[in-house]
């Protein structure tokens, strides 16, 4: 409403005056506009709160102010959209699209996602929802019970709270994520969220490395990562260390390795190399033919664990553990195919440690050259023990070389334990454990 | 997987898989055996090994006590070694581990070529003169107990491989028949 100056007077600003019969001055006539207007303001006020407007309360006007300051009740909503695509609905706002400044409590209902999310209000068109530094939200970001304070600055929705992200920390878990590789279907400027391509750049990524790079953008909290990789071919990978603790999976095929295959012909590379802690490789076909030191698998830090790989030529170890490191296997079956030539099947160097968890079957399949079968150099330990060793007799080579202090241990295997038809050696101060 | 123990563990033997070698008791035992059934449920793989002698390589050094030969060799090495009292020459124990034999072997042949009296370190630190005789006698004596404590492990040997010889209690028995106290 406008101010409305007595009736009869033609300032639309003039005040109004008591009348005096006295002196002779007439007081103001207050149009009706004057008495009816105001009370209209008022009840539309105490109506829009939600209240009833009641002539035997004359403090409900002081109430709708605080259901819409303290209890909200003008700026609260849940979504009406999907994971991704955020919408609210509350009571019609006086300028639409929401200006700069707009702020709702919102609350999802469903964790975030990696992708891009968006959000509109009272059917607004939807702007992306980002973290005060303007990156998109992910996930981890929100999580399914959180009320957000949504704000609107502009060209974004804006999370000031209710986000469990801190600024300038990693994303956090808090469930286990999920990932999909595919070298067929795939494309590394995919969420790797799905297994398939989909909308909104749902898709597997391409390449192992993209992979690798997407699960150190998280806090793991104690949750697993599980990367799920389609039969195909590969090239190498660099394992990196996760953030916080847990497990990062990575799931090739287990019962047919040798249809999930990781390979290089780069110098000094290997097919995987494992730079730290909490890795878990699993179902792969591994070789790496270049020259220098290419490795099947290269623990370089922490500990790795492996199970059901098969490995083709190598140039140097099929398995290596590196200064400092602990590479373990744990079950399933190691495969040695026929001409895998390798220099060293299992190795350690310089305190690395080979070991086995679970005994895996070990499955020679046909005539190979290994130099050595098992070799631990610089205060390294081998600890192999297998459930079963069928085809021992295909290896051509030394059964171990324990030098520098190092140890190789057979676990109660006995004295020609590992394969190879040369005997071990040891100097240096190198022993050999039966 | 619990860590290898030697002087706890079990192995087929061979082709045989009714029974395993037990390492704690030295002997075979059979699958169904209580202990055995509940070292496997640890859980922990039975390894093979092709023959007994594997065996013996595998716990010689690691555990001697478990089997029966490397026992006996043992105790040949431990019996030996663990010293030999000549009292016609001194009360106190001649040490008699392979480095203080070959000492006295060699002090002996020198004293022969050279005759003098030699200070001898016995085991409880105190020396004694030793002539050539002496020397010559406590050499004879030194080779006549090592010789018998070599003597007793081939006879183990034999009585192990002829099956008279099952367990570790006669092999102690029988070493504990070569005296360390000569005249």
């Amino acid at each position: 409403m406008k101010y409305n100056q007595p009736f009869g007077v033609s300032d639309p600003n003039a005040g109004y005056i008591n009348g005096n019969p006295a002196t002779g001055v007439q007081g103001s006539i207050p149009p009706a506009e004057s008495i009816e207007y105001p009370q209209r303001e008022i009840v539309a006020m105490i109506a829009g709160a939600g209240l009833a407007p009641d002539n035997g309360d004359l403090g409900q006007l002081l109430k709708a102010l605080k259901l819409a300051d303290v209890h909200n009740v003008l700026k609260i909503g849940t979504n009406q959209g999907t994971v991704n695509q955020w919408s609210m609905a509350c009571p019609a706002l006086p300028i639409m699209p929401p200006p700069l400044g707009t702020s709702v409590w919102f609350k999802p209902g469903l964790a975030s996602v990696n992708g891009g999310t968006t959000f509109s209000l009272n059917g607004s068109s939807y702007l992306p929802v980002v973290n005060c530094d303007l990156t998109p939200i992910a996930l981890g970001d929100i999580v399914s019970t959180a009320w957000l304070l949504m704000y609107c600055d502009g060209p974004h929705w804006q999370v000031l709270a209710g986000t469990t992200r801190q600024f300038g920390a990693l994303p956090i878990l808090t469930h286990n994520a999920n990932w999909y590789v595919n070298s067929t279907s795939g494309n590394d400027s995919f969420d790797g969220a799905a297994s398939a391509p989909g909308s909104n750049n749902a898709g597997p990524f391409k390449t192992l490395q993209r992979a690798a790079d997407e699960v150190i953008k998280y806090n793991q909290n104690g949750y697993n990562q599980i990367i799920t990789i389609a039969d195909g071919s590969y090239g190498a990978v660099i394992l990196k260390k996760p953030n916080g603790s847990g497990t990062v999976f990575w799931i090739g095929n287990q019962p047919n390795p040798v249809n999930c295959s990781i390979s290089t012909g780069v110098p000094n590379t290997a097919a995987i190399v494992c730079n730290g802690a909490g890795h878990f490789v699993q179902g792969f076909r591994l070789s790496s033919t270049g020259i220098g030191n290419a490795d099947g698998i290269f623990c370089t830090d922490g500990l790795l664990e492996v199970s059901s790989l098969q490995f083709g030529p190598c140039t140097r170890y099929h398995m290596v553990a590196g200064a400092g490191s602990t590479l373990r296997m744990q079950g399933g079956v190691i495969t040695i195919e026929a001409g895998a030539a390798c220099s060293v099947h299992i190795g350690g160097e310089s305190t690395g440690t080979i070991g086995t968890g679970t005994p895996p079957s070990l499955n020679i399949l046909g005539p190979v050259n290994i130099s050595v079968f098992a070799r631990g150099i610089q205060l390294a330990i081998v600890q192999a023990i297998y459930a079963s060793i069928t085809g021992k007799a295909n290896v051509h080579g030394q059964q171990y070389a324990a030098s520098g202090n190092s140890i190789i241990s057979a676990s109660g295997g006995g004295p020609t334990y590992f394969p190879g038809d040369l005997p071990g050696v040891v100097d240096t101060g190198g022993q050999y454990l039966p | 997987m619990p860590t290898y123990q030697p002087s706890d563990w079990y192995w087929f033997i061979g082709a045989d898989t009714d029974n395993v070698w037990s390492s704690a008791r030295a002997m075979l035992v059979p699958i169904a055996d209580p202990d055995y059934a509940a070292w496997l449920a640890a859980p922990n793989h039975t390894p093979t090994l092709a023959t007994m002698a594997e065996l013996e390589d595998t716990l010689r050094n690691s555990y001697p006590a478990g089997t029966l030969k490397t026992y006996a060799a043992d105790s040949r090495y431990r019996k030996a070694s663990g010293g030999l009292t000549m009292t016609s020459i001194s009360p106190v124990p001649f040490l008699s581990d392979p480095v203080s034999r070959n000492t006295l072997a060699n002090a002996n042949e020198y004293a022969k070529v050279t005759p003098h009296t030699t200070d001898w370190k016995l085991s409880d630190g105190s020396f004694i003169p030793l002539s050539p005789a002496q020397l010559a006698t406590s050499t004879s004596n030194m080779a006549n107990f090592v010789q018998s404590c070599f003597t007793k492990e081939s006879e183990m040997v034999a009585g192990i491989n002829g099956g008279t010889i099952t367990t570790i209690a006669q092999i102690d028995t029988a070493f504990a028949t070569i005296s360390n106290v000569v005249p």
